[in-house]
């Protein structure tokens, strides 16, 4: 090792707070979760468990993401696609119109969304179909990125071009050759929209709270603590199947589902 | 990318007619969704914020935007980010340093795999997990109890406040630092640090006048994107303090969900400030981390 990556005991030292920092609150919550007066307990969770919105609940985000997936895969693979292939100047917009999400909270989308949809002619606040349509493009970087990436690392040129000349079209192309190679890509996108849609609160909270509500949504509500440790438990453990499955399906590092309006 | 890029030109030479047409199709679904659900509401917003009572041009809005009871919810917002971010920088940025050099392999993947798996942790389950672990019957809390002897009431004031609010943000920065940092940290080639000792420079003088220049733009990228971050965040604020921390997107969505009826020209110009600094901050953030990548290749 030389002088300049010698890593000193006091940044060791540092190093130990942040993941006693990242760790102790996952374990506090645990401990929180299956005690009760200091003793096991699998009362809190069963109680939780046994609320009649906790299943209800979450059946509609579980409805809501798998749709919010199938649209935002309908929406953003062509496109991608095609600009890729044949309108590459066109590449600039896309990029900048999916980093818009990065910029907007979901305060301020949800503001915007209910300016447009408060009321008529188009009343939309206050049903799933907002939402759906709202978690796409919050999604849309994440998707966008996903299958950029897998595009950029097959030779779409070339598979498109021996699709063409065995006489197939655009459409057939996309579905036939390049949808089975672009397959990790689309996976990781899923995986990470989904996650996106089903633990999203600012947008349903705001447009929609009572009238649907979602599992965050009911997950606020919950008047016991220890119970809102189960159910923090519950959606950690979700959001780490989620990003074990996404690094299994990259094999690197970056799983991240950081966008403006999820936090 | 490049190559797929360069082909497409190709490609596109030869475009027919109808090819054209069913381009136009496969690229109308996706600009039409972005148009209706993000460029057109937002477009309405900036226009709500600059529109009187009568449709005139005012800038009324913004005048009651930054009175004294928004002035204190945007500096309140600030300040939050800004600490949240600078501690999320220095303790993320030198543990990531550690880890990357530590000579254990565990430590090594250990920590990005802890930072990958803590980096979705946010939001409600956060607030809940921060409640369990520092709330007034919380397991640290209990702790610090046994130790020092707490005085729980005035512990509860401080917590379910903004300082708080700003320790659960630092749970949600430190893990995106460490996923940001890093590869940057990896471009400091060992190379240069022995050129530098063999050089005659000293530890410090290395890290003054080879690391830090080098990882300088890297470091003011990740500081912005951690503001970023925090300026925008709702849900953990919300389920954490409810209405008892004064932050910008606590104030817009109490406007939002509150017993009056929207004021919709000043809860737009309240989202314009916000838009305006989120925007800046990922401007720069996106131009720093341009000039941090030189090194990387």
């Amino acid at each position: 090792m030389s002088t300049g990556s010698r890593v000193r005991s006091w940044q060791y030292l540092v190093l130990a707070l942040a993941v006693l920092y990242l760790a102790v609150p996952v374990l506090a919550t645990l401990r929180f979760a299956l005690t009760v007066g200091g003793s096991f307990s699998l009362k809190p969770l069963a109680t939780l468990v046994g609320r009649p919105e906790f299943a209800s609940s979450m059946g509609r985000s579980a409805l809501l993401a798998v749709l919010t997936v199938v649209v935002a895969l309908v929406v953003t693979l062509p496109t991608l696609v095609y600009a890729t292939l044949r309108l590459p100047r066109i590449r600039p917009l896309l990029e900048t119109v999916t980093l818009l999400p990065f910029v907007v909270p979901g305060v301020i989308l949800s503001l915007g969304l209910f300016g447009l949809y408060g009321g008529p002619p188009f009343s939309l606040t206050g049903t799933p179909t907002i939402l759906v349509c709202s978690y796409v493009v919050i999604a849309m970087p994440l998707m966008y990125r996903s299958l950029d990436n897998a595009l950029g690392a097959i030779d779409a040129r070339r598979l498109c071009e021996a699709a063409e000349s065995l006489g197939a079209g655009f459409g057939s192309t996309l579905v036939r050759v390049l949808l089975p190679n672009l397959l990790p890509g689309v996976v990781v996108g899923s995986l990470l929209t989904f996650a996106t849609a089903f633990g999203e609160f600012t947008l349903a909270n705001l447009l929609v709270g009572a009238a649907w509500k979602t599992f965050p949504v009911f997950m606020r509500e919950i008047p016991d603590g220890h119970e809102q440790s189960g159910v923090a438990v519950i959606s950690f453990a979700l959001t780490w199947v989620v990003s074990a499955a996404v690094l299994w399906a990259t094999g690197r590092g970056a799983a991240t589902t950081v966008t403006g309006a999820t936090r | 990318m490049s190559a797929a890029t360069a082909a497409g030109g190709a490609v596109s030479r030869g475009l027919r007619g109808g090819a054209r047409v069913r381009g136009l199709l496969a690229l109308a679904p996706f600009l039409l969704f972005c148009a209706a659900f993000l460029v057109v509401p937002l477009l309405l917003m900036l226009v709500q914020s600059v529109r009187g009572p009568g449709g005139d041009l005012t800038l009324s809005h913004f005048g009651r935007a930054f009175a004294a009871e928004y002035r204190g919810a945007l500096l309140n917002s600030l300040v939050i980010s800004v600490v949240s971010a600078a501690a999320g920088t220095a303790i993320g940025g030198i543990a990531a340093w550690a880890a990357l050099h530590a000579r254990s392999g565990f430590v090594r993947r250990g920590v990005v795999t802890l930072a990958n798996v803590t980096s979705n942790f946010a939001g409600i389950p956060l607030a809940f997990a921060f409640i369990a672990t520092l709330g007034t019957s919380g397991f640290v809390t209990a702790w610090l109890d046994r130790l020092v002897g707490l005085d729980l009431c005035s512990w509860g004031r401080f917590f379910y406040k903004a300082p708080g609010v700003t320790l659960a943000y630092v749970y949600f920065q430190l893990p995106l630092m460490i996923l940001v940092i890093t590869p940057a940290l990896r471009g400091l080639r060992t190379e240069w640090a022995e050129a530098a000792a063999s050089l005659g420079a000293s530890r410090g003088e290395y890290f003054r006048r080879v690391a830090l220049p080098v990882l300088a733009p890297s470091l003011l990228a990740s500081f912005m994107l951690l503001c970023a971050n925090a300026l925008g965040a709702y849900a953990t604020a919300f389920a954490l303090a409810q209405d008892n921390v004064n932050l910008l997107p606590i104030k817009i969505g109490f406007l939002m969900t509150g017993d009056v009826t929207l004021d919709q020209g000043l809860a737009s110009a309240l989202a314009v400030v916000l838009v305006v600094l989120m925007a800046l901050l990922i401007a720069g953030y996106q131009a720093m981390a341009a000039r941090g990548r030189r090194w990387l290749a």
